[in-house]
């Protein structure tokens, strides 16, 4: 039998059966929808974190207090400004940049809000616009004779107060007034899980004389090229460590950063896929619960096929071409669901303030196409081996 | 009464007759209910395990923390004398401040910076109530001991190439101290705090560490708690006059922290559960499908049915019976089922070291049992109408 003719035939079948074809179809179209939405929002999330961290240069690495787990990171201050000299003094490192950090309380009208300051040198603007660590949208970054000059987040300065703060505004830290000179987006900070809530940027001297924290919290290390971080990371321990008589610190490249958090979202994806596949394996039950059916129904009609010379393989193949059809046709409307599903999860998040751009790839579509079909073919196997295992004398005699 | 026994009898005996088809049916509702109740009970009992845990703290607790939010608490400072101006208000029974410093900390020439943490030895008691502090072998420590140390589980099997023990000696700052007692390894959420630290006299964190030490946290407990909302009122007003009028601190009471974390985990919960429910969707369709064809195998049946005196709601109700039938044994199984991978992950996250409790909860066996029962009656209301509505003249003239 040509293929062409099995094809026309199997649809004409389910056809027949019209409405029992559609509820079956629907089991798969929800589970292929569901797989697929997930995949395409997953790939758009692991891009935008990836695009954050390669902006950050994949040739830069970070030198933190404490001994690596988040906890005495967060509360060692062992990193010292005369590091800075010493690790510039390393081959194949192009810049440091030092982050002075500190906490303070900013005050607008009576009210006032905890913040975290960040402190840096002008020079260092250009590295940090292009890290994507500062975002300038509206004014402008700390210039060289800004003393009392603020770089605000777009959200902290819509939501901290009961106004919104404007540009060329004035808020009170630690009784001087500053003058907020710039607003920058904060979301591509969140993406990349650098985000601590409000954080505001200003010159690094307000750090260090008006907050007191005189030492750098971090060091960002340039190298001139991505092949030399392994060698400039061994360099900086070693240098470090006979300076600071012990390791108390650690050297973290954007690399490790970046592959740290694909491994966490390519967990929750497993997770939530899996999931999703639940659903997949029981729309396969309905396949096989539909063809079973048919098999039934048209025990007659194989008994007469097989009469009039038809084999047991072209019997078998006639059951699983329906059954593939319907994995197929489910997974093109399961598909077509899904990407409209991912688009519209995009939309919900943009209006949450989260850009987050799904990936359709040919790769999900054709893949997604062929694990549908296969998990109608898989479904409709037994089905079909049962209508061809039939004994056409026994098959003709049935009522 | 004797009505509806038959009516049940009916229903089984027409759904054991096409065998097969019911099995397949029944298992979609089978993997659905299971797939839900699994990720349910799992989620019950974490939830449970951090109540216990917040409420082992006690209703009467409150916690001062500096800065507004966790990062920022590690950058901001509270004062050296916070602790005695909140043991001075009304309402307090004891306010007991605990720091933390990051330190070297050499065994047998090898150091390695870690928490070192400083606490009151009389408050020992109020620690290990909240779980913090509960040892597994060795003894406290008392006012006397000025070099003596507690040292976390973690820490002490992991941080040095041989396990520490009591009686072993540590070197910090080049003074010599004895391990006097070693934790029991911590829960989840706070305790973890203690399980990579070293604790000592508070003292002696001054004398030998940092003079200067300010409280990472206060642990205040207050007379009552009916207390416990005007202290926190006290608290804030006489630490903000001691702090330059700035509230660049947090009070929080235990009920505050367990919100957040609960919270937390129920966004988690309904994601996940939301993706497991799709599964069961598929199933309903599944039901919907085998009672659509069992509708048009049976027409001649009701046909004989509502021509010897069956009503329109007699059919309907057999046909919702068999439905509901459906959902309530593959909710039986599928419940059962569901249970046991609850608990099969509970007993592997646990033999992971994850505490992951899988809790059976009448108030969930039930819940799932009525959702299933209510997903097969649903599924079941279209192919009933269909039967009920049928003419039986028409339905007795079908093959």
């Amino acid at each position: 039998m040509l293929s062409a003719e099995l094809f026309s035939i199997a649809f004409k079948n389910l056809a027949h059966q019209r409405l029992r074809s559609y509820l079956t179809l629907l089991g798969i179209i929800i589970g292929i929808a569901a797989i697929v939405a997930l995949i395409s929002v997953g790939a758009g999330l692991q891009g935008a974190v990836e695009q954050q961290f390669t902006k950050m240069g994949l040739n830069t690495l970070f030198v933190e207090p404490g001994s690596g787990d988040f906890l005495t990171t967060a509360i060692a201050r062992t990193i010292k400004e005369s590091d800075i000299a010493l690790i510039e003094s390393i081959p194949g490192v192009t810049g440091v940049v030092p982050f002075y950090e500190a906490s303070a309380e900013i005050v607008h009208r009576e009210k006032s809000v905890g913040a975290l300051v960040m402190g840096y040198d002008p020079k260092d603007s250009g590295f940090l616009e292009e890290s994507g660590f500062l975002n300038i949208e509206e004014g402008r970054g700390i210039s060289g004779n800004d003393t009392y000059a603020l770089v605000i987040g777009r959200q902290f300065a819509e939501n901290a107060f009961d106004e919104p703060l404007r540009l060329k505004e004035q808020v009170e830290i630690k009784g001087k007034k500053f003058r907020i000179v710039g607003l920058m987006d904060e979301t591509g900070m969140s993406l990349a899980g650098i985000s601590v809530g409000n954080m505001v940027f200003v010159h690094r001297n307000v750090v260090k004389e008006l907050l007191g924290e005189k030492e750098p919290v971090e060091l960002a290390v340039k190298t001139s090229s991505r092949e030399m971080v392994a060698g400039v990371t061994e360099a900086i321990k070693a240098k470090l460590e006979k300076k600071h008589n012990e390791e108390d610190f650690s050297v973290m490249s954007v690399e490790q950063m970046l592959s740290g958090a694909n491994v966490i979202i390519g967990i929750i994806q497993l997770v939530l896929i899996g999931l999703a596949a639940i659903s997949l394996l029981v729309g396969g039950i309905g396949i096989m619960n539909t063809m079973l059916m048919a098999v039934i129904e048209r025990t007659r009609e194989i008994g007469v096929m097989k009469a009039t010379g038809a084999t047991n393989s072209q019997v078998l193949s006639l059951f699983v071409a329906e059954a593939g059809l319907i994995g197929l046709i489910g997974g093109a409307i399961g598909i077509a669901l899904g990407a409209m599903l991912s688009l519209l999860i995009s939309f919900a998040a943009g209006l949450a303030g989260l850009s987050l751009q799904p990936e359709i790839s040919l790769g999900l579509v054709f893949g997604a196409a062929a694990f549908s079909m296969i998990v109608g073919i898989l479904s409709g196997a037994y089905p079909a081996a049962k209508a061809a295992s039939l004994d056409p004398v026994e098959a003709l005699r049935y009522e | 009464m004797a009505m509806n026994i038959e009516l049940l009898k009916i229903a089984l005996g027409n759904l054991m007759h096409e065998r097969v088809r019911s099995y397949l049916t029944l298992l979609g509702i089978i993997i659905g209910i299971a797939a839900i109740v699994a990720l349910m009970s799992v989620a019950e009992g974490m939830n449970i395990a951090i109540s216990e845990q917040f409420e082992k703290m006690g209703a009467d607790t409150l916690i001062v923390h500096p800065g507004s939010s966790f990062i920022q608490s590690t950058f901001a400072k509270l004062q050296k004398d916070d602790a005695d101006k909140i043991a001075s208000l009304k309402g307090v029974e004891s306010a007991t401040p605990i720091y933390m410093k990051v330190t070297s900390v050499s065994y047998r020439d090898e150091a390695k910076s870690t928490a070192v943490i400083g606490i009151r030895p009389g408050s020992q008691e109020n620690l290990s109530a909240v779980g913090m502090l509960e040892l597994q072998s060795g003894r406290r420590l008392e006012n006397t001991d000025t070099y003596g140390l507690l040292v976390g589980n973690n820490f002490a099997e992991k941080a040095y190439e041989k396990e520490l023990g009591i009686k072993n000696r540590l070197i910090i700052n080049g003074k010599s101290f004895k391990i006097i007692g070693i934790t029991k390894p911590a829960g989840q959420s706070f305790g973890a705090f203690f399980d990579n630290a070293i604790i000592m006299n508070e003292k002696t964190l001054k004398a030998v560490i940092d003079e200067n030490a300010t409280p990472f946290r206060i642990s205040v407990k207050a007379t009552s708690s009916a207390e416990v909302e005007p202290l926190k009122q006290r608290i804030r007003s006489a630490l903000k006059k001691a702090h330059n009028n700035e509230e660049d601190f947090q009070v929080i009471n235990a009920g505050q922290i367990l919100e957040g974390a609960t919270s937390v985990l129920l966004l988690i919960e309904i994601v996940l559960v939301g993706i497991a429910a799709i599964s069961l969707l598929v199933g309903g369709i599944g039901i919907m499908n085998t009672m659509l064809m069992a509708v048009i195998e049976r027409t001649r049946e009701i046909g004989i049915m509502k021509a010897i005196g069956a009503t329109n709601a007699q059919v309907l109700s057999l046909f919702l019976v068999e439905s509901g039938l459906i959902g309530l044994i593959g909710g039986i199984i599928g419940i059962a089922l569901g249970l046991g991978i609850a608990f099969a992950i509970s007993i592997i996250a646990n033999s992971a070291g994850f505490g992951l409790p899988a809790i059976a909860s009448p108030l969930l066996i039930a819940g799932a049992m009525l959702f299933a029962v209510m997903v097969g009656i649903i599924s079941g209301v279209i192919p009933a109408r269909r039967a009920a509505l049928l003419d039986p003249v028409e339905a007795l003239r079908q093959q």
